[in-house]
């Protein structure tokens, strides 16, 4: 059922089992999982079913650190969220992105990739993909021109992708949701502060606020918090009340290790068979392949995880960095102006050569994805300025170490030497590789709207927010879903795994609810 | 109009108004004939002018190398460092292929004007330079 929290009496409390905070891909995944249970599921969106602009520009912050998209544009504060402009690439991790690292600091998951391999295909219904599956081999069988490059897999290898529509959870999942009888949607339901027992060994209840002056309690035995890694960073910071750390923050991490994927033209690949990429082509499938570094290369070279793709080149000329381009604070004139860029490129000529089929282009640029490595200075911190609703904004330093630059050289001169062993084309290096004694990253590098790490999962409340149920540590009934508990990013982009890794949480929550109703 | 939905429309828009081009945009240039100053794979993809730059800063970053005999006598050396009789062009281009594969796969490469490319073939445009 709906309830527009706007139109309760002042200072209602409301009362459950489960209190969900947030409606994006984790939050309304999570609450499928449990529509008809015997449980009652508060779900609390801080928006409506449509784009409000009060309510997004609570998301306004500033940018401290390596430039990066507008706080307030980046996510989507209404009922569905981001999931209201993704763009659908899925794609699963890697075993080794789960593990520790010896050259990556501050790497290594608490659980292991077969820990969630089982909640991919659940992940996969949710975000309406194709067949759970990721060998090229598989694809091949369907698709006689997908035919991966000659090169040695224990170097570069073919890494599927697949595209969800993109399912848009708020449209899809709604009527679901709203005529679930367990499950109570309060809209315009911002969650200011979360208030723990006196011994901050449990949250007690949380409150929320709207824009028309109404206040409300909600108790529940239970909360997760699914606002994104962001979101979720600031409001556990701005429960400083009993904790004056914040909540779950006895040891300063909450916040840090903001990561995102760092995404930029690294080079341009020539080739003499271009029909040989068709299977790397991207948007004309619902699948397409990228090639990533083996795991061989990244432990013996000590890079990071990373994936390249191929854009027609004279299409990659014109593209301008997508931190440029995407710059406006309100998310619908972020999309007007970078639609209207490509327009104007369009007037400008720059699709002159579109109406080649793909196979015929010689020349590519080379997109590449690189994951980033965990930096406890890459983080999310609260201001001093407060929102309409009385809470501290938050403001993202997002800063790169040296090993994201590595990475990004690595990969492109690994293409090139793989290429011309297979004499199939030749390599040109980005500028801003050539120099292997400068260490940055440079400013034009944009995130893939990633949002990933502030509340890491570890097995130690010294190392990590939450351990490897997603439970704050400290705290017996406080969850966390999303690509905030990732320890580390992957290559690829993370909503996939973020939902399996909610339905994870979802399955560990019914057992303990389970074993404490039976208790 | 979502991102991937706006690519998809220019895309479709674009081929629609666009007329068909030549074949293998961006190759315009036809390779010379000479093996020891015609490095095969790069001269698809770059024209003689260019050639002739990454040439002129291989001489450069090698001033050993910047002489004609140098150039030739390093290019005919067979893979291993060997002498090698002077083959036909044929037999010549295939020496400098072996030379150029093996030479990536030992990562016996260089970059120049931001090209990965392998010695040889900087060899070859260096000669190329000085012809």
């Amino acid at each position: 059922m709906h309830i527009d929290a706007r139109l309760l009496d002042d200072r209602s409390v409301i009362e459950g089992d489960i209190c969900i905070i947030g409606t994006g891909a984790a939050g309304l995944s999570m609450a499928l999982e449990w529509v008809d249970t015997p449980y009652k599921v508060i779900l609390l969106e801080g928006g409506g079913f449509e784009y409000d602009e009060k309510v997004q520009e609570l998301y306004n912050g500033k940018i401290l650190g390596h430039p990066y998209y507008p706080m307030k544009s980046s996510r989507l504060h209404y009922f569905g969220g981001s999931t209201g402009h993704w763009g659908g690439m899925c794609s699963t991790m890697d075993e080794i992105d789960f593990v520790k690292r010896d050259w990556v600091e501050n790497s290594g998951w608490p659980i292991r990739l077969e820990d969630i391999a089982a909640c991919y295909p659940r992940a996969h219904k949710n975000l309406d993909l194709g067949p759970y599956e990721y060998d090229v081999k598989y694809w091949q069988k369907q698709e006689q021109s997908f035919v991966p490059m000659p090169l040695e897999d224990e170097i570069l290898w073919t890494k599927m992708w697949q595209l969800s529509p993109p399912t848009r959870f708020g449209t899809k999942y709604k009527d679901a949701v709203v005529n679930a009888k367990n499950i109570h949607l309060y809209t315009y339901a911002n969650v200011v502060d979360i208030q723990a027992t006196e011994n901050i060994s449990a949250i007690k209840e949380v409150t929320v606020k709207n824009h028309a002056g109404k206040q409300h309690t909600v108790r529940a035995r239970y909360f997760v918090m699914a606002c994104c890694s962001i979101q979720n960073a600031r409001l556990l910071l701005a429960s400083n009340k009993q904790a004056p750390a914040g909540l779950g923050n006895g040891n300063d991490l909450v916040g840090r290790y903001f990561m995102e994927h760092i995404e930029i033209g690294t080079g341009e690949l020539w080739v003499n068979k271009p029909e040989s990429l068709v299977l790397y082509r991207r948007t004309v499938h619902k699948q397409q392949a990228e090639l990533a570094i083996s795991r061989q290369k990244q432990e013996e070279l000590k890079l990071l995880n990373a994936t390249v793709a191929f854009v027609p080149l004279d299409i990659a000329k014109v593209m301008e960095p997508s931190v440029k381009t995407w710059s406006e604070d309100d998310p619908r004139k972020a999309l007007d102006k970078w639609s209207k860029y490509y327009q104007n490129a369009y007037k400008k000529g720059a699709f002159r050569h579109v109406s080649l089929p793909f196979q015929k282009y010689q020349a590519f640029g080379l997109y590449t994805r690189s994951e980033q490595a965990p930096n406890p200075d890459s983080r999310v911190t609260l201001s001093k300025e407060i929102d309409a609703l009385g809470v501290p904004r938050a403001d993202l330093t997002w800063q790169m170490t040296p090993i994201d630059k590595k990475t990004l050289r690595a990969i492109t001169q690994l293409l090139g030497q793989q290429v011309g062993k297979a004499g199939i084309g030749r390599v040109k290096m980005a500028d801003f590789l050539l120099d292997e004694k400068d260490e940055t990253v440079p400013p034009e590098a944009s995130g893939g709207w990633h949002h990933i790490g502030t509340t890491r999962m570890s097995d130690t409340p010294k190392t990590g927010v939450v351990d490897k149920n997603c439970k704050v540590h400290g705290i017996e009934n406080l969850f966390i879903a999303g690509s905030a508990c990732f320890p580390t990013s992957g290559a690829i982009n993370p909503t996939l795994t973020l939902v399996a890794l909610t339905l994870r949480l979802s399955d560990h929550l019914k057992e303990q609810i389970k074993a404490n109703h039976q208790a | 109009m979502k991102r991937r939905d706006f690519i998809m429309t220019a895309t479709a828009a674009a081929l629609a108004v666009a007329t068909a081009q030549v074949a293998f945009y961006g190759c315009s240039h036809k390779p010379t004939t000479d093996p020891l100053t015609t490095p095969r794979m790069l001269s698809r993809f770059c024209d003689p002018a260019v050639l002739r730059e990454i040439g002129v800063n291989y001489r450069k970053r090698v001033p050993a190398e910047d002489e004609k005999q140098a150039l030739t006598r390093l290019l005919l050396m067979g893979s291993s460092g060997e002498n090698t009789k002077t083959p036909d062009k044929a037999g010549l281009e295939e020496l400098l292929e072996k030379k150029i594969r093996a030479e990536f796969t030992s990562d016996n490469t260089i970059i120049l004007d931001r090209w990965i490319i392998s010695v040889t073939e900087a060899r070859q445009c260096a000669l190329l330079s000085l012809t």
